[in-house]
């Protein structure tokens, strides 16, 4: 699964000037990364910004504690996933231990009723599609196309095969492809640019 | 399905641009994250690398550390050394040499009632005494050719300094 071929090049650079010695070399990785953490840890987090801002920081500073001396061994976006994903599941249970058990089991909803708009059904068309997949299958899609990572780089960060990945993300869009869903999204968004 | 076709990348439908980017619309934020993050992460980054620079920069402080390690391990060898120098049984006063001095010297220690120890205990009875005490004068008197008179009168005496 070690893939230095996966490595972008401009990575590579900064790290060797970050493992000389020089601050700019990891600055620019931080720079080059900081967003595509925090949407990640943001979608892991649940959507909590609070958490996800935190998640970032401190991936980010046990990131820069391991130079000089860091070596890269697969691409930057599978390194920093495994750490997202940890540091995750650490702040929440740390946010669980930490939060009140006070309050009522059922809250009432007293929000107004609004009407559903074709963005929400959409969303909720979106989110049947994604229901119907298992939890590798959606995180193998989502890292795809919203973390924008190659399958190499999915083997990489959930340390399973490529051939695994590839399997399962091939499973995954036929699955989708077949999905009734899939034409109700297609209709909904014509219907959003009929009204846009 | 036939995994033969799966290793070719060519038959992996791809997902239409529109679900792409629906999915990016659903499961991203707007959001940027807070300065304070970048503050923080980058002025830790800086304080790293200078603490780093110094070290590296200070080459003086590492062969002081490299030297004072040297001095310990050759201060704790000598003692080592010291300590386990090999004296005879006898030598009680452990001046590298059996002879009347170290029988005085035990006689002394059981005299004042001096503490047990096993290493004066030649006779193995568990107890210090004027037979421990002879045990280490013959031995003297055998080293320094001393004649049977004069080492039963040196047993004597040491009898006297313990009663």
């Amino acid at each position: 699964m070690l893939d230095a071929s996966n490595i972008n090049a401009q990575d590579q650079t900064d790290i060797a000037i970050a493992n000389s010695g020089d601050v700019a070399g990891f600055e620019r990785i931080y720079l080059r990364y900081k967003n595509w953490t925090f949407q990640l840890a943001w979608r892991l987090a649940n959507r909590d910004e609070n958490i996800a801002a935190d998640v970032c920081q401190e991936v980010f500073t046990w990131f820069y504690t391991r130079f000089p001396g860091f070596s890269l061994t697969s691409s930057m976006k599978s390194f920093l996933y495994p750490a997202v994903r940890n540091t995750v599941i650490r702040q929440q249970e740390r946010k669980r231990r930490y939060s009140s058990v006070d309050l009522p089991l059922d809250i009432p909803d007293t929000s107004l009723p609004i009407g559903e708009t074709p963005q929400d059904e959409m969303r909720r068309h979106l989110a049947s599609l994604l229901d119907n997949l298992s939890d590798t299958q959606r995180h193998i899609l989502l890292m795809r196309f919203v973390d924008d990572m190659t399958l190499a780089e999915i083997a990489s960060a959930i340390e399973i095969s490529e051939s695994s990945v590839k399997t399962t993300y091939y499973r995954t869009l036929k699955k989708l492809k077949d999905s009734p869903a899939i034409k109700n999204i297609r209709d909904l968004k014509a219907l959003i640019l009929l009204f846009l | 399905m036939d995994n033969n076709n799966i290793n070719n990348f060519d038959d992996i439908p791809e997902l239409s641009d529109e679900l792409q980017l629906e999915l990016k619309k659903e499961f991203t934020t707007d959001s940027q994250l807070p300065l304070d993050v970048d503050r923080a992460v980058l002025e830790g980054a800086r304080a790293h690398f200078d603490a780093f620079n110094k070290r590296r920069k200070s080459p003086l402080i590492h062969y002081l550390r490299y030297a004072a390690a040297i001095v310990l391990v050759a201060i704790s060898a000598f003692f080592v050394l010291h300590n386990s120098q090999t004296f005879a049984p006898q030598d009680v006063n452990r001046d590298g040499s059996v002879d009347i001095l170290d029988a005085m010297t035990l006689a002394i220690h059981i005299r004042d009632k001096g503490i047990y120890d096993r290493k004066w205990d030649y006779n193995n009875d568990n107890n210090l005494s004027i037979t421990d005490v002879q045990i280490v004068a013959n031995k003297a008197v055998e080293i320094n050719n001393l004649d049977q008179a004069a080492a039963a009168r040196l047993n004597s005496q040491l009898a006297m300094i313990i009663n």
